[in-house]
């Protein structure tokens, strides 16, 4: 074979490894984000009003089909999140496990009182029999309209008012905060998108899980004490559960020597962290937590990123499992 | 049209000879050395002697091994000699004597070393991604395959600007092989460490600042500053630009003997 033809060989399979490898990857891709797609209905950022502080997101079917939640349920049995679902389910009607798809929470500005607060359901519901949950767990229910939209709200303790704007969503929350949402959904007042994405990484796709917003009075005051402007304009945390779990922060500074000196505080706090690291079951997994943190500065921004192997997480749990199994 | 023609022919008959050349066999065991490391993290992960996830591995392969090291290393073999192996063996006067234009000629020189670069670096990577990643499964393949797809792209990005600059050395250095080496393994990783913006003036800064990477640990932590993609992206433009052209230009008034 002369060198013209080794020259063509070997470029064909370089680039058949290569090409092969990232068309086998992107068929994996494109075939999971599909799978999940049909699970996965997204945030129901449209009900969120535009002025809400905080907004999180729950894909409530990628994190129970996660590896995560199989740990969970093997491990810690009879003390997870999930076995308080079948109380939910007793109270209120909805199987979370089955019928919901995500949730969306939003809380308004804390200069407002009483505090805004609202959540977003997706999934499928039956309106009649949680709309009789409600009024036999509350007491009494009252129902009225708002904008053509039955509105559930109950009246005894704590004020809490529901509505279905559609049959895929449930709308829960103080009884103005809830209205707000309807307003957002029905396009008579403007909806979040738009805040989402100045904060944080922007992007969430593919997040299982994901909260972001303007960050509270109190962490206002962590750095540049005494400053008039806020030392943090905005934060976000992510999480991945598919193969290990994956969590991001990201908080945007006012500047980037703020954002300096909240990396050198962060960073102080790991290193203490470091500190207490010692034999025991507590220790040994703080250890690894703080061994498994990043954190970078990127321009004005400050990214926090932790990846813990489900490996590690089960080692941690059954260790502390032995702990409290013992007198 | 027909300078970009010269320069094709240049770089195909340049590429033939740098695939039989005795050092491509020597940079292709270099290639294959994160295979190594990543079968040597198949064994461990089968005794259970790691609980690393394959995504973390091959992430701090990409940023702990094929940025800092393979990348530049290979780039700087071949890019080092684009005109410093034909003067040694005394053939560059005669190719001079050809109808070719001296920028031409050394586009297509530049072009098959970068060439051998990105055949050697994007299979290993691809190969490693899926030794690493197998035990996740389908789904994990999936879910790794955005970190796969922007190591590709930001080898290479960063293997054009590391081409320029080894390229410019081999040009106008007499030895551009240790000007490399002091390049790589002093100024880059000095720069690393050193408080400032010298970092600036490096190329595997940039790299790294478009790969996240694997969770920084120990002192690097300290150091973790990272530039905006945009500007990496930028940077790394400016750097292959203006490296090709003042080779280029400094080719075009060399005085060769």
């Amino acid at each position: 074979m002369n060198s013209s033809r080794w020259t063509v060989v070997s470029a064909v399979l370089a680039a058949g490894i290569v090409c092969a490898g990232v068309a086998v990857g992107a068929v994996a891709y494109f075939a999971g984000a599909g799978g999940a797609l049909a699970s996965r209905t997204g945030p129901s950022l449209s009900f969120v009003p535009k002025d809400a502080t905080l907004i999180g997101y729950v894909d409530l079917k990628s994190v129970a089909s996660s590896p995560l939640a199989e740990t969970w349920a093997n491990d810690v049995q009879g003390k997870t999140p999930f076995a308080a679902l079948d109380e939910i389910h007793e109270s209120t009607g909805i199987d979370i496990r089955n019928d919901v798809d995500s949730v969306t929470l939003a809380v308004g500005p804390e200069s407002v009182k009483p505090e805004r607060w609202g959540i977003a359901v997706a999934g499928t519901f039956d309106r009649d029999l949680l709309a009789d949950k409600l009024s036999k767990t509350t007491g009494r229910a009252q129902t009225s309209t708002y904008a053509g939209t039955p509105l559930y709200l109950a009246s005894e303790g704590t004020s809490t008012a529901m509505a279905f704007p559609d049959d895929s969503i449930l709308l829960l929350g103080e009884p103005a905060y809830v209205r707000e949402m309807l307003d957002a959904g029905a396009g008579r007042k403007p909806s979040a998108i738009e805040n989402v994405r100045s904060w944080g990484f922007g992007n969430f796709d593919g997040e299982a899980f994901w909260f972001a917003g303007t960050p509270p009075d109190v962490l206002r005051g962590l750095v540049a004490r005494g400053a008039e402007n806020a030392a943090l304009r905005s934060f976000a945390v992510t999480g991945r559960l598919e193969t290990d779990l994956v969590l991001r922060a990201r908080g945007q500074a006012a500047d980037a020597k703020t954002a300096q000196e909240l990396a050198d505080v962060i960073r102080g706090l790991i290193a203490l962290g470091r500190l207490r690291q010692d034999a025991s079951p507590h220790g040994e997994a703080l250890g690894k937590l703080t061994e498994a943190i990043s954190v970078e500065r990127v321009d004005d921004a400050i990214d926090v990123n932790l990846t813990v192997p489900y490996d590690s997480i089960r080692q941690i749990l059954s260790r502390q499992g032995k702990d409290a199994a013992q007198p | 049209m027909k300078k970009l023609g010269t320069a094709a022919l240049v770089a195909g008959w340049s590429l033939s000879e740098l695939l039989l050349s005795p050092r491509t066999f020597a940079m292709a065991a270099l290639a294959a050395t994160p295979l190594g490391l990543a079968l040597a993290y198949r064994v461990a992960l089968a005794l259970r002697m790691t609980e690393s996830g394959g995504a973390g591995v091959f992430s701090a392969l990409v940023s702990g091994v094929y940025f800092p090291f393979l990348a530049p290393m290979l780039s700087l073999v071949y890019a080092s000699g684009v005109v410093r192996d034909d003067l040694e063996a005394s053939t560059l006067p005669y190719f001079l004597t050809r109808p070719l234009g001296r920028p031409s000629f050394l586009l297509g020189k530049m072009a098959a070393s970068y060439a051998m670069s990105v055949f050697l670096v994007h299979p290993s990577v691809v190969i490693v991604y899926y030794v690493v990643l197998a035990p996740s499964g389908f789904s994990g393949l999936g879910a790794g395959f955005p970190g796969l797809a922007r190591s590709l792209a930001v080898a290479a990005w960063g293997l054009v600007a590391y081409n320029g600059v080894f390229a410019l050395a081999g040009t106008v250095l007499k030895r551009p092989l240790l000007a490399g080496l002091v390049f790589i393994f002093g100024w880059q990783a000095a720069a690393t460490f050193v408080p400032g913006r010298a970092r600036f003036l490096t190329v595997s800064h940039y790299m790294s600042s478009l790969v996240p990477g694997a969770p920084a640990a120990g002192i690097l932590a300290a150091f973790g500053e990272r530039s905006h993609a945009l500007t990496s992206i930028l940077a790394l433009a400016v750097i292959a630009g203006a490296t090709h052209a003042l080779a280029i230009a400094a080719f075009s008034n060399k005085e060769v003997r």
